[in-house]
């Protein structure tokens, strides 16, 4: 699995996933993005079977351009969540867990999509993947307050990402961060998390 | 023995035309008047209805279909039921899936489909004439559309089907090229037009009471 993390702050939307994909107790990659932007201003966070999860993006992705192709105007926020939770629930399920960020004429909106079809808005934050447990911990004592911006939101989902990655096996290897602001282009960032190797002797007599 | 069937009818003839369709826009020219025109700010759609009688309050021939969303209907008697089957089904669906108001765009395009659909699967065509309008885009943008029996979508301004249809259309047009005069007394005058002619030209409905309704449709506010 995987450690996905959803922030919205005033300014706009930030989601942060780590790197690593695995199979059985074998870590299979070590860069995986597992964020995809399924148009200018919408994207899904990607945690659990991978090939279902690739599947159903590639769908959703597929969908807006239909839909926009045929009627003539894009899917509104809420058309999309609606239609990215029908999609899982009519299949009979998914094994992943996903955190949709959208973007429309009313601002910017962030969903969980659960692997059963659920669909639940947030107004703060949200977190899904294996390591749940340590990154929620992290955003649970975080101070929101102080979170006014996204520069902000990106500290604070680096923070529980790598927290995760610390006690979590399927998560780890580094960072990405999606940023959709409420106006203007989304972004998308990778980060390494460094492997520098330190003595612990040495550190100890410090 | 099965008896052949004679399916001539639904291809296209030397003419280049389809009987089948000629024959069904007979059908729907003897439905009783429906008309729509449109502005910037509104959509206004009106109906000629049967009247007078205690016993007999007319087929529904407006039909909602969403907020977003009414569709006029006239023509074979049936035909208007199963039109209005598929409305309620596109309806239903389109909001279970999508959560969302159905468009008169997807609408008329998913009308479209499923009447071309019948004259590929050896189906005769629907003897109906149908005018969907409303507000497209999120329910802000004034919207009409004629889909023809032989499934076609036209984006309309202005347009009367049914019976005297020919007539109401050239009010519809003479009024909204003038300036001043308000939508909605140019679309009553096009149906008061369109009910004239019936009148004159059929002794029988020359006998029968009609009456003309119109509804003033307004868009979203943002």
């Amino acid at each position: 699995m995987t450690t996905t993390v959803g922030i919205k702050t005033p300014e706009g939307i930030v989601l942060a996933t780590d790197r690593r994909a695995t199979a059985g107790y074998y870590v299979a990659d070590k860069d995986v993005v597992k964020i995809e932007p399924l148009d200018d201003d919408s994207a899904i966070t990607i945690a659990g079977s991978v090939a279902q999860a690739q599947a159903y993006a590639h769908m959703l992705r597929l969908n807006l351009e239909y839909t926009k192709g045929r009627r003539g105007w894009a899917l509104a926020p809420n058309e999309l969540a609606k239609l990215a939770a029908y999609t899982i629930q009519r299949s009979g399920g998914i094994y992943g867990q996903f955190i949709l960020a959208t973007r429309g004429g009313d601002g910017v909106h962030l969903w969980d999509v659960g692997g059963d079809g659920s669909l639940i808005q947030k107004k703060d934050f949200t977190v899904t993947g294996s390591g749940t447990g340590p990154a929620v911990g992290v955003l649970e004592s975080a101070d929101w307050a102080r979170v006014k911006t996204m520069k902000d939101a990106i500290e604070v989902a680096k923070r529980a990402v790598r927290a995760s990655t610390q006690r979590d096996v399927a998560s780890g290897n580094g960072f990405v961060v999606y940023t959709l602001p409420n106006q203007g282009p989304y972004g998308l960032k990778t980060y390494t998390f460094s492997q520098e190797v330190t003595e612990d002797t040495q550190e100890a007599a410090e | 023995m099965k008896p052949t069937v004679d399916t001539a009818y639904l291809h296209f003839d030397e003419t280049g035309s389809i009987p089948a369709i000629k024959f069904a826009r007979i059908t729907l020219g003897m439905g009783l008047p429906i008309i729509a025109a449109k502005d910037d700010k509104q959509v206004v759609v009106a109906t000629v209805n049967r009247d007078g009688s205690p016993l007999f309050t007319g087929a529904e021939k407006v039909v909602r279909v969403s907020r977003d969303c009414v569709v006029l209907v006239t023509g074979h008697g049936g035909d208007t039921n199963q039109v209005r089957q598929l409305l309620r089904d596109l309806a239903v669906n389109h909001k279970f899936v999508l959560g969302s108001e159905i468009s008169p765009k997807e609408v008329s395009l998913a009308l479209s489909d499923y009447l071309h659909q019948l004259g590929m699967s050896y189906r005769r065509p629907l003897g109906v004439g149908i005018i969907v309008a409303g507000f497209d885009v999120g329910g802000r943008e004034a919207a009409i559309y004629h889909c023809d029996v032989d499934g076609n979508a036209t984006e309309r301004n202005g347009i009367a089907l049914g019976k005297e249809s020919s007539q109401a259309e050239h009010s519809l047009s003479e009024g909204m090229k003038g300036k001043g005069k308000k939508l909605e007394e140019i679309v009553r005058a096009a149906a008061e037009t369109a009910l004239k002619g019936m009148k004159e030209s059929n002794v029988d409905m020359a006998s029968q009471s009609f009456r003309v309704d119109v509804e003033v449709l307004k868009p979203r506010k943002a």
